[in-house]
This record gives structure tokens, sequence and C-alpha cells, in this order.
């Protein structure tokens, strides 16, 4: 892999998905800031066709109601990693919600599944995260 | 068809004769052609790629260009054919890609950059990619052998901050 530009190696790793993505950042630090780059990101952005004007969506059902919320990337300040954001984002769900427990289910290419179930009556809900950018 | 040949030459000094349709598939040499650089009797010296991995470059131009060939003679093929036909370039693919090492890979990968034959690129980097799919970080290391240059508190701060991927 040392025999490859950054460039080179960046067109590899943007074929990852977003799970593979947040899993590798651990391999070493070059390929971490090469994970964080926005120059990563808009290869990644380019290889997968992602091309729309939010970075983030996210819809939300609930047993009432169903609620498509947008968050723009001033509310979740983008600059960092979408690690840390979701992170940050499953923190302030906890906190608002006091939920006993929620946790991501599954995460397929640019969607990621959570799933939500709380202290008092044990009803489940589930948010379903788009991600349209790394 | 056109069966004009052209020679390519690699760093090592190894000629190759390829057919200029196979050569097109890289746009380094097509535009050399557009632009009549290229002498009827005299090679092509392609600096950066050795002999082993041009022949390589070859086998793949050569396997591209005849289905691309099938593509225009077959225009009005049933579904069922078109399927049946990409399955058998992946097949192709697949086995060409198999009986590569990684360090060959990445030579393979620098030489379709050069040449700029962007299918290549393609299959090279999706076949490199899929061997971290799946994988540990612990797994990737040694696969690429890469040292892993963190503490180990910052690898665990890493993991937390990933962690909700993993659930």
């Amino acid at each position: 892999m040392d025999l490859l530009p950054e460039s080179m190696k960046v067109i590899i790793l943007a074929r990852l998905q977003m799970r593979d993505i947040a899993r590798i950042k651990r391999v070493c630090r070059e390929w971490k800031s090469l994970l964080e780059s926005s120059y990563f990101r808009d290869v990644y952005r380019t290889l997968n066709q992602r091309n729309l004007s939010s970075p983030w969506s996210i819809l939300y059902r609930d047993k009432f109601s169903t609620t498509a919320l947008e968050f723009f990337c001033e509310r979740w300040g983008f600059t960092q990693s979408i690690g840390s954001c979701v992170s940050r984002f499953l923190d302030e769900v906890k906190a608002a919600s006091k939920s006993s427990r929620v946790g991501a289910l599954t995460i397929t290419d640019g969607l990621i599944l959570l799933d939500m179930s709380t202290k008092s009556d044990l009803t489940h809900s589930v948010w379903l995260i788009l991600c349209l950018d790394n | 068809m056109s069966s004009n040949m052209i020679m390519l030459k690699s760093s090592d000094g190894a000629s190759f004769e390829i057919e200029e349709a196979a050569a097109r598939k890289s746009k380094i040499i097509a535009n050399m052609i557009e632009v009549e650089c290229v002498d009827e009797d005299k090679a092509i010296p392609l600096q950066n790629v050795t002999g082993n991995i041009l022949a390589l470059v070859i086998e793949y131009c050569n396997k591209h260009i005849v289905d691309d060939d099938d593509d225009v003679a077959t225009e009005e093929a049933s579904e069922e054919e078109e399927e049946a036909k990409k399955k058998k370039v992946d097949d192709w693919e697949a086995e060409f890609m198999n009986s590569m090492s990684l360090e060959t890979m990445f030579e393979l990968l620098l030489a379709a950059n050069y040449l700029n034959i962007k299918s290549l690129i393609d299959l090279v980097c999706q076949t490199i990619a899929n061997n971290i799919k799946d994988k540990t970080p612990e797994e990737v290391r040694k696969i690429f052998s890469i040292e892993n240059d963190f503490t180990p508190e910052e690898e665990e701060e890493i993991r937390k901050e990933n962690a909700w991927a993993f659930g």
C-alpha cells in the first residue's frame, strides 16, 4: 500500500461502505486522516453519486405521527467526522427522551437504522438516518 | 475492423505488439494516436510500466476490445444474452484479478492510472477494497503490512467514537 500515492489510496477506500470506513479509521494515523479529509468526502460523494443539498437528513417516526426532519450541517457541525456526529446525535436523543436504550440496528450504504426503546412502556421507535455524505 | 498494430515498450525494454483498437483503451495512447505522435515503425516508450505489468494491461485491453466489438455486432441481443455476456466478462475479470498478488495489484493500478484506463482502475480499486471489506483493523494491518502507530489510548478513543457502527 505504501507504493501508492494518497490519491490512489483514497479512490480505493472510497469504494467501501460506511460501516467499513468507520471501523478502519483505527488502522493507522495516515488512514484516519485520509478518511476524515474533505478530499476523501468529495471523492466518496462523486463515486457514490450523492449530490444532494443537505449533507444529512433524518427521518423520524413515532406511534403518533410521521415526521421528517432535516438537520443541516450548522446544527451538526459537519466539520467533524460522521462517527462523532452520530455519537453526539445518539447522546442528544438519550438525553431528550430518557429512553433506556438507543443504538444502531444496522447500517447499509448511506443509511443508518437506529432503534430506540423507552423505559415506560417498552415501545420501540425506529429512526432512519440518511447519511448523504461520508 | 482496423487491424493496425502498434508497438509499446516497457520501462525494462520489453516490446509488445498490440492492436490499435485495444491500445485505444488507454486515453493517453489514444491521444498520442490522435495527434499522430505514433510512428508506425517505432515503439511507444512507457517509462513507468514494467514488462510484466504491461503484459497484464495488454491482456486486459485485448479482452475488453473483443467485448466491445461483440456489443456492436449484437445490438439487438436479448436481455438474457446481455446478462450472460456480462457474467462472462465478470467471471473473466474475477479470474484475472484472482491470479494476482496485492503487490501486483498496486503496480497494475499505478499503470492503469498512468495510462488512464478508467475501467481497469475501477476493477483494481474494487478488488483491493474487497480485501478490506468486513475485516477488523487488525486483519487489515496484517494484509497490507501496516504498522499500528496509535497509542492504546488513542485507539480506544477512535473505537469509542465509531462504536455505533458495530452495534
